[in-house]
């Protein structure tokens, strides 16, 4: 799929889902209360920027050649209580290259998060570990990644929810034996806005 | 969660907690096995961000975008490149110009070649007919027409254009797909040779071995001689497939290879011919010997198949660089930006160098899928030993 094109499936999918929420707002505010065994899906696309990268010395790679790029996640949340939930997140992302290529991402991983707040506002602490799939120049990796972010969302039904995240990456690549030089340390910038359905 | 929500969440129910809750050993144990496959699986020799830390952003002309280059000349001021017409600059600048070829800046140039002072540039119609072949002595200054198609005939389709040695040859075919070889002789266009002339498969390219001998190779057959009587060669064990040969390359001292769609590149020395498996099953194209540095000579043998781009041949050690690894031309990361997603047409090297203290290189690219160009130069620093890397024209 072209960069575009993605670009473009990320943008319907996110007005698509803000759409509905919208459509289905029955106005209704009555505090939320969670607890355990509550679920949601989460969808979210924005857009990913390079902070900086860690050569296998712990010195900065400058410049990273790196632009800023786009991502799209979807997230599963079980609360195992008031507070807290678990869940899974699987996303795409990309970057592009100052030699014309693009660095695709597509990261699997476990979350947990801290959630507090409730009708309308909804606010969160969350932390994401899992693999990293990594493919640049028909190139192939798959590393251990982990993030750590806050959100924040409002209820625009009893189901739906709408709002943004950030989170900060970091995506190491370790390599073994005499290749242990090339060990990388990447760190980037997520923002997303997206939809939630709670149910 | 909204509390009417909760209500019907009650009413259909929820999962019972006297339910027996599966094993998953089971999974953690295949997730286990499947992370260490994964890991099993990825090249520990390739590094996403050092690479992408070492590419060079690439800034050329526009005009070598979307386009493909088929040929390249030099006089001793200018460097010439054929697109859909010829385009030029001089070697002592940057930008790059539609060339007019007597008076003409609207004409379709069908082939290009040059001896270091003398271009010649093919013109064709709409439908790649011959018009007539020019040449300029004073870099397009003044022409002079050769009147190469009333020696060939009319309706002669141009397939390329070549100066080796100390002649120039035009390779044609004929509305019935019949191929011929034609050379000038100083005063006309004539036949290179009965055996080379209405032949039923292209003629691919030709080269000289720097002391007698032009080679010529059609994508079957291998042929040799001087202008006028290049025939067949007979030599056993010669490279002779059909529709198999794709590229043919001289060192200048005797020596001849050539590459074939099997993987396999000839090659010709001291009376006989050798085949080496370069690469199996995987189509190549066509070949370039590459004597710089000298500590490390190397073949450039080009790919015919996806992903293109080209490899090198380290005949010392047998041994076979790919994807920019281990390259002596460049690096990998420029590599990878630059030539591994087009078909390479050709290496080429100018007859005169603009600066004594380098070896230039250039590499003609086909078109190909992206908006990437289609021509990068590489410069050899003598002092050095060290190539530039690619840089986009």
């Amino acid at each position: 799929m072209s960069k575009k094109l993605f670009a473009v499936v990320v943008v319907v999918a996110c007005i698509g889902a803000l759409t509905v929420g919208a459509q289905q707002n029955t106005g209704n505010s009555s505090e939320v209360v969670r607890k355990k065994g509550d679920q949601s899906i989460t969808i979210l696309a924005g857009g990913v920027i390079p902070l900086f990268v860690l050569d296998s010395t712990g010195a900065i790679i400058s410049p990273s050649n790196m632009y800023p790029g786009a991502s799209f996640d979807v997230q599963y949340r079980y609360m195992l209580g008031n507070h807290i939930g678990v869940g899974g997140s699987i996303s795409g992302a990309f970057v592009t290259t100052i030699g014309g290529g693009t660095l695709f991402f597509a990261p699997i991983g476990a979350t947990a998060a801290w959630i507090g707040g409730g009708d309308p506002l909804e606010y969160e602490a969350f932390t994401e570990l899992g693999m990293n799939i990594m493919r640049l120049y028909g190139n192939g990796l798959i590393e251990p990644y982990a993030k750590l972010g806050a959100g924040m969302s409002r209820y625009v039904t009893s189901a739906w929810g709408i709002g943004v995240k950030v989170a900060w990456c970091f995506f190491p690549e370790f390599h073994f034996g005499s290749y242990s030089n090339l060990n990388c340390y990447a760190n980037f910038l997520q923002f997303s806005i997206g939809a939630s359905y709670h149910f | 969660m909204h509390k009417a929500t909760k209500l019907v969440d009650r009413r259909f129910g929820t999962p019972k907690k006297t339910e027996r809750r599966p094993s998953f050993l089971g999974g953690w144990i295949a997730a286990a096995i499947l992370v260490v496959l994964v890991f099993a699986g990825c090249d520990n020799t390739f590094s996403v961000f050092q690479t992408i830390a070492e590419e060079k952003k690439q800034v050329g002309e526009d005009l070598f975008k979307n386009t493909t280059v088929r040929a390249m000349a030099d006089d001793g001021s200018n460097y010439y490149a054929l697109l859909s017409q010829v385009v030029w600059r001089a070697k002592s600048g940057n930008s790059w110009n539609v060339l007019a070829v007597n008076g003409s800046s609207d004409y379709f140039a069908a082939g290009l070649a040059g001896d270091g002072t003398n271009v010649y540039v093919a013109k064709a119609d709409d439908n790649n007919v011959l018009d007539d072949i020019y040449t300029t002595g004073d870099s397009g200054a003044t022409w002079t027409a050769m009147n190469a198609k009333a020696a060939i005939g009319s309706g002669a389709f141009v397939d390329w254009l070549r100066y080796v040695g100390s002649t120039l040859f035009v390779a044609v075919h004929n509305s019935a797909y019949k191929y011929s070889l034609y050379y000038y002789n100083g005063s006309s266009f004539v036949s290179a040779g009965t055996e080379v002339s209405g032949l039923a498969t292209p003629l691919v390219d030709i080269v000289y071995d720097g002391s007698s001998l032009y080679w010529l190779i059609s994508d079957s057959k291998v042929y040799k001689g001087s202008p006028g009587s290049i025939a067949a060669d007979t030599t056993a064990s010669n490279p002779n497939y059909d529709e198999y040969l794709l590229g043919i390359a001289s060192d200048g001292a005797g020596r001849i290879i050539v590459s074939r769609r099997d993987g396999y590149v000839y090659s010709y020395a001291s009376g006989a011919w050798m085949s080496t498996k370069i690469k199996s099953s995987t189509k190549l194209g066509p070949v370039f010997f590459l004597s710089l540095p000298t500590s490390s000579q190397r073949i450039l043998i080009t790919k015919g198949i996806s992903p293109f781009g080209y490899m090198e041949y380290d005949e010392s050690s047998s041994a076979l660089k790919e994807n920019g690894s281990s390259f002596v031309t460049t690096s990998s990361s420029i590599y990878y930006t630059t030539i591994r997603s087009k078909e390479v047409q050709a290496f080429w090297q100018p007859a005169t160098e603009y600066d004594a203290t380098k070896k230039t290189l250039f590499i003609l690219l086909a078109s190909g899928s992206t908006d990437s160009y289609a021509l990068y130069r590489n410069d050899y620093t003598i002092s050095s030993g060290s190539w530039s890397g690619w840089t986009a024209e």
